[in-house]
């Protein structure tokens, strides 16, 4: 486990495109709210994710989580996961994940937040 | 006379080939088509009435060009060829009647009619009719003159309740047209052909009569006359045409001030399309904010399921947990109470020593608990982990972001809906107004109010000029009858063909009184059988005509009624229409476009039940408000022979039907 964690979490290169694209396509008002969906679709699907590649920096983890209920959720949810990496490393992964996932149903028509909602609550 | 079939190619509204077939049976001799306005059932008379007579009329009677009449969609495929044949019976022969118009091969694109080539054919029991015959033996089976009373639309209705207003202009026209209509003319032009017999010999009788001595006075004074009268003749005829170019430029007006009225109609409506488009783009704005608001917050309902399932178990951690404090509570307790009772060797409460056996059992007791306690760890720690844990996750919950999302979806999907409506609306209407001008329309309103008044006066003037005629004709008639005694013998020729000449003309003037005054008597009596059929009033006597076909509803008592409905006015001219449509022709076919507008149902079934008693066949072209087919239909149910319906296909496309109801 890396002993101290991040300041400012990220996306991959690619990734971040994405959000970029998410944002000018009106689905989500700023990006960040794009970046924490992705976070919790992420973890809903119990996604474990991989390393990023070409790593960007994006937000201050103090404004991507103000009130530490990001972090609380992800200890809750992953604890074995966070034996080997701290907490907002691997919340940006999982953003990642979910960045890409939103983008390629954003591509495929429209995403079905309800749907995403229902399936969600029914895991 | 009875019709049987008409097909139509490329006429108006119906692109390619449409067919209908008229009822053949002499009962059920009643066809109805339903369309609603603007679908095609002027369309369908039109057919009928150009296919007879070579005309399609459109408003104010006037003709339809006959590059107007190819239908748009065929003509932009440039597909020129416009066809109505009909297939019928008279007097015990059977007729087809087909006339065509194309392209002619010279022209690209019609803009006139002389850009086509007609073409009409006829066939009486299957033998053909020579072209300069055919005219005159349509005429024989339906008269053109009289086709405006068996082929005839609403218009045809309003004009004629004008003969219910006393002494309108309206009522002096259309008493012309009747009397044209009727026969009456070939009398009034005999009259006019003597009239001017009568002039010129009264001329020639002054010129002859100014060289004989003693008669140069009277010549003088007749030929100051009939100079007067020349005069006054010109200045009618003058006065004349200037009225109908100053009628024919009212109407023209009238017509493009209706069309502007449509205009204004459809720019109220684009405004409220404008309205109801911003409204629902400030809909969609609200609800797109609002989603995302809701996008925001809605990470934490996706992690709601999963976060209930940890607070589940965290719960039920922090239960454990909690148990097993208070027990371990319990037994520190418990050990407390019997290490006290062993270390006092005296019961507390009599001070008596304690019994060795029951020392035991205290010493056994605290081994067991001692030992139980040992089993236990301290889990303090552990529980305000826990419950910490619970604490921070209590505060993660979902917002009902699922169902809010679903309303706000279909709230948007809705705005969106309206907003393409709204917005496909204002396209229509702004294509449909485009190039409108409206102070055009302002000064088209100014000119049609001077139309109007300048036909007042002109009407004004023409009538003294009449009067002036009247008096010098008077004048002249006693100056020839002074002249007639004193002609010597050798004007003696000239003075007989005057007075033949004038007593002719009074003899025509006499015939024609009486023609009309007998032709007036059967339009009236026909005209008010087929009121007392179709009014609902049956205490109505009936109808009187005056002799400008002023038409007056008698009472029970012989007294005109002074008040009238709508829909009475409309049976009133209905029933003239009967009784001018019977007096000019044997019985035959009536197709009557839009008849029924503004007649209650009681009038309407009187009406349905009446007219196809008096004709061969009764076609009625009608809409939706005048006939509901579910409803409305008892009064001429036993008699419907064919129902058809006028769908649309496009706007500049219609098909027709058969139906059954």
């Amino acid at each position: 486990m890396s002993t101290s964690d991040l300041i400012n979490v990220g996306l991959s290169e690619a990734s971040n495109d994405k959000l970029d694209e998410l944002k000018e396509m009106g689905v989500f008002a700023d990006k960040i709210d794009g970046y924490r969906f992705g976070v919790s679709l992420a973890l809903a699907h119990g996604v474990v994710p991989g390393e990023l590649v070409k790593r960007e920096n994006l937000f201050n983890v103090g404004s991507l989580d103000p009130d530490q209920m990001l972090r609380q959720a992800v200890e809750a949810l992953m604890p074995q996961q966070l034996e080997q990496i701290t907490v907002y490393r691997l919340i940006e992964r999982l953003a990642d994940w979910g960045v890409a996932e939103l983008h390629a149903q954003a591509k495929a028509g429209e995403i079905d937040f309800p749907a995403l909602l229902e399936e969600a609550a029914s895991k | 006379m009875k019709l049987h079939k008409l097909t139509a190619r490329n006429f108006m509204p119906y692109k390619g080939e449409v067919s209908v077939d008229f009822p053949a049976d002499d009962y059920r001799n009643v066809m109805i088509v339903f369309g609603e306005n603007m679908r095609g059932k002027t369309s369908l008379l039109n057919a009928v009435r150009w296919a007879f007579y070579g005309q399609a009329l459109g408003r104010h009677s006037r003709p339809i060009p006959l590059q107007l009449i190819v239908n748009k969609d065929a003509a932009a495929e440039d597909d020129w060829n416009v066809e109505a044949f009909v297939t019928f019976d008279a007097d015990g022969r059977q007729y087809e009647l087909r006339r065509t118009a194309s392209r002619r091969s010279h022209v690209a694109t019609p803009a006139k009619p002389e850009d086509f080539q007609v073409a009409v054919h006829l066939t009486r029991d299957g033998v053909v009719i020579a072209g300069d015959q055919i005219e005159a033996e349509l005429d024989q089976i339906a008269p053109e003159q009289i086709s405006r009373f068996f082929l005839f639309d609403g218009e045809l209705l309003q004009e004629y309740e004008e003969l219910l207003v006393e002494g309108s202009e309206q009522g002096r026209l259309i008493k012309e047209s009747i009397e044209e209509v009727l026969g009456v003319p070939a009398l009034t032009r005999g009259r006019a052909e003597l009239g001017a017999i009568l002039k010129s010999a009264t001329k020639r009788q002054s010129q002859e009569m100014a060289h004989i001595q003693g008669l140069e006075k009277q010549a003088q004074h007749t030929q100051v006359l009939t100079a007067r009268l020349e005069s006054h003749e010109t200045d009618l005829n003058r006065l004349q045409e200037k009225l109908q170019s100053t009628r024919t430029d009212r109407n023209e007006l009238e017509d493009a001030l209706e069309a502007a009225a449509t205009v204004i109609t459809l720019k109220a409506k684009l405004d409220a399309a404008r309205v109801s488009a911003e409204e629902h783009r400030s809909t969609l704005q609200r609800k797109r904010s609002e989603r995302h608001d809701l996008l925001a917050v809605a990470w934490q309902d996706m992690l709601d399921a999963k976060l209930e399932a940890k607070r589940t178990i965290l719960r039920e951690r922090q239960k454990r947990l909690t148990d097993e404090l208070r027990d371990r509570s319990r037994i520190e307790g418990r050990i407390e109470d019997v290490k006290k009772a062993l270390d006092a060797r005296e019961c507390p409460t009599c001070h008596q020593a304690t019994p060795e056996k029951e020392r035991d059992r205290l010493g056994r007791e605290r081994g067991e608990l001692e030992a139980e306690l040992s089993r236990f760890s301290d889990n303090t720690q552990a529980l305000q982990d826990v419950s910490a844990q619970l604490a921070a996750l209590n505060g993660l919950r979902g917002n009902k972001a699922q169902e809010r999302l679903v309303q706000l979806d279909k709230d948007l999907r809705s705005a969106e809906v309206g907003l393409q409506k709204a917005e496909n609306e204002i396209e229509r209407i702004q294509e449909q107004i485009a190039g409108q001008d409206t102070a055009e329309l302002a000064r088209k309103r100014v000119l049609h109010q001077e139309a109007l008044k300048e036909e007042g006066r002109l009407s004004n003037e023409i009538e003294s000029v009449r009067r002036d005629i009247q008096k010098v004709n008077d004048e002249l008639a006693i100056a020839r009858k002074a002249i007639e005694g004193l002609a010597p013998a050798r004007s003696k020729r000239i003075t007989l063909k005057v007075r033949l000449a004038a007593e002719l003309e009074q003899c025509f003037g006499v015939s024609i009184d009486r023609l009309r005054d007998e032709l007036r008597k059967r339009v009236e009596s026909l005209s008010s059988d087929a009121f007392k059929a179709m009014t609902t009033q049956k205490a109505y006597r009936g109808l009187t005509i005056n002799k400008n076909y002023g038409l007056d509803i008698i009472d029970s008592q012989g007294r005109p009624v002074s008040v009238r409905s709508a829909g009475a006015e409309q049976i009133v001219a209905l029933s003239l229409i009967d009784g001018l449509n019977r007096t000019g022709r044997a019985v035959g076919p009536v197709i009557m476009d839009t008849p029924l507008a503004r007649l209650d149902p009681g009038h309407r079934d009187n009406l349905l039940s009446y007219l196809p008693t008096v004709t061969s066949q009764l076609v009625l072209l009608v809409h939706g408000g005048e006939i509901r087919p579910e409803t409305d239909l008892a009064a001429v149910k036993a008699r419907l022979g064919a129902t058809y319906r006028i769908e649309e296909i496009s706007d500049t496309q219609s098909k027709i039907e058969r139906i059954a109801v």
